[in-house]
């Protein structure tokens, strides 16, 4: 009942979100309210697949990964989105201290497969989209930071290095807690995370704004 | 059982033969419609090898490795198109639809000759549902090319985010089909709902852009 509601609250935070990107897309015509549109909407889609397989099958798909398919192209989208607002000027900047950020991710995916004892290709995956995601953030905060402490990309960047660091609790969460309950911290990272979804929204228009 | 190598060659022999006698647009088109009922034949065959390399049960394979299998199998034609011949937009425009048309026309008669033809209220319901539903992930597949197609690097990502949505959108249609009563119903009803919408929006959208040129497909 849980992981229903769970889900439920998940599904109905980004169907509002998608109907609001889904509008600006249109009146705009701007490709970063489209790429946004495109993010909300393949992790619409997955979150229901998946809430329809566990609400019919009692259980996580087992066979193929279609929802995991649609996530990961999801932070696929995101890192488009990242590509497409930053700097021009920033590509040719190098910033040692960025090299933190695979040493973080890859640790984590280790551990993930240690746990998990296997599952490689999808902690793999998900480890090199998540540096994608984290590294471009970061990098356009670190270069943005010096030119202008007002910068438009500023709520965008923040906003998904928030989205990441939930992503991050919940998947620990997952390994630590096993209880389908609400004192499982897992489903509470959940929900924090499609909360913070949310911010994408004013963090895009801020940069269609500038 | 069905040979359906023995439905498609008789279907598709008076495609293939009319293709002779038609100017460069309709042939296209024919030829995309082709395509699509051979993808359905290809994807039939995949979906069978992928589903008993893992000993799935039936039941599953139209949930999880049919939707993956369709999807990618019905938008290689269109990306094959759109990659070799470079085509206007205007011809683009109808190319992932027509394909659906032809995987779905393929797709449904195989179920005709499969299975009971006589309740006439079920196969108008199936019909227009399944139909619609591939009709409706052609349509993602077009209206999101034209964005992501503008620059060589959105290219990539952005396929691959219509291909999700068009997969999951498929996958949940056929979870919701395949639980008799309430769900199904809600099923056929979805992809009919979405095309609605859809039009809705394109039509409003069109409206913004009158000032744009018009599309010229059936010029010579």
């Amino acid at each position: 009942m849980v992981e229903v509601i769970d889900s439920i609250f998940s599904i109905f935070v980004q169907g509002i979100c998608l109907s609001v990107v889904l509008v600006r897309a249109l009146k705009t015509k701007r490709r970063e309210w489209q790429l946004l549109f495109m993010f909300y909407a393949v992790y619409f889609f997955s979150s229901i697949y998946w809430l329809l397989y566990v609400i019919f099958y009692d259980e996580s798909p087992a066979y193929t990964h279609i929802a995991e398919f649609g996530f990961y192209v999801s932070y696929l989208v995101m890192i488009m989105i990242l590509q497409d607002v930053r700097d021009k000027e920033m590509d040719g900047v190098r910033y040692k201290r960025l090299f933190f950020i695979p040493v973080f991710t890859w640790g984590m995916a280790g551990y993930y497969i240690w746990f998990s004892e296997g599952d490689y290709i999808s902690n793999i995956i998900c480890a090199a989209l998540m540096t994608s995601q984290i590294w471009g953030a970061v990098k356009g905060i670190l270069y943005n930071k010096k030119k202008n402490k007002n910068y438009p990309e500023k709520l965008l960047y923040r906003s998904v290095l928030i989205i990441c660091t939930m992503e991050y609790l919940g998947w620990t969460a997952s390994c630590i807690w096993f209880d389908v309950s609400w004192t499982n911290p897992y489903y509470w990272f959940d929900m924090m995370f499609s909360l913070s979804l949310i911010l994408l929204i004013p963090g895009i228009r801020r940069v269609v704004e500038k | 059982m069905n040979y359906i190598e023995n439905i498609y060659i008789c279907l598709a022999a008076p495609l293939i033969v009319s293709i002779f006698c038609l100017n460069t647009y309709r042939r296209r088109m024919i030829l995309l419609l082709l395509s699509g009922m051979t993808m359905c034949l290809l994807s039939s065959y995949i979906s069978t090898f992928v589903a008993s390399a893992y000993g799935m049960p039936v039941e599953l394979i139209a949930i999880e490795v049919s939707p993956m299998v369709e999807e990618i199998m019905k938008i290689l034609p269109v990306l094959f198109y759109l990659l070799v011949f470079e085509p206007k937009w205007s011809w683009v425009v109808g190319s992932s639809i027509t394909v659906s048309i032809g995987f779905a026309t393929f797709e449904n008669v195989c179920y005709l000759l499969r299975n009971d033809t006589s309740n006439i209220q079920y196969l108008i319901i199936r019909g227009f549902g399944t139909g619609t539903m591939h009709v409706v992930t052609g349509m993602i597949v077009m209206f999101g090319m034209q964005v992501v197609w503008e620059k060589l690097w959105l290219r990539l990502a952005g396929t691959l985010a219509l291909l999700s949505i068009s997969v999951v959108f498929h996958a949940v249609y056929n979870i919701l089909v395949s639980h008799p009563g309430v769900p199904a119903y809600v099923g056929y009803f979805v992809p009919i709902a979405t095309a609605c919408v859809t039009l809705i929006i394109k039509k409003r959208a069109d409206k913004h852009n009158e000032t744009e040129t018009k599309p010229d497909q059936f010029s010579e």
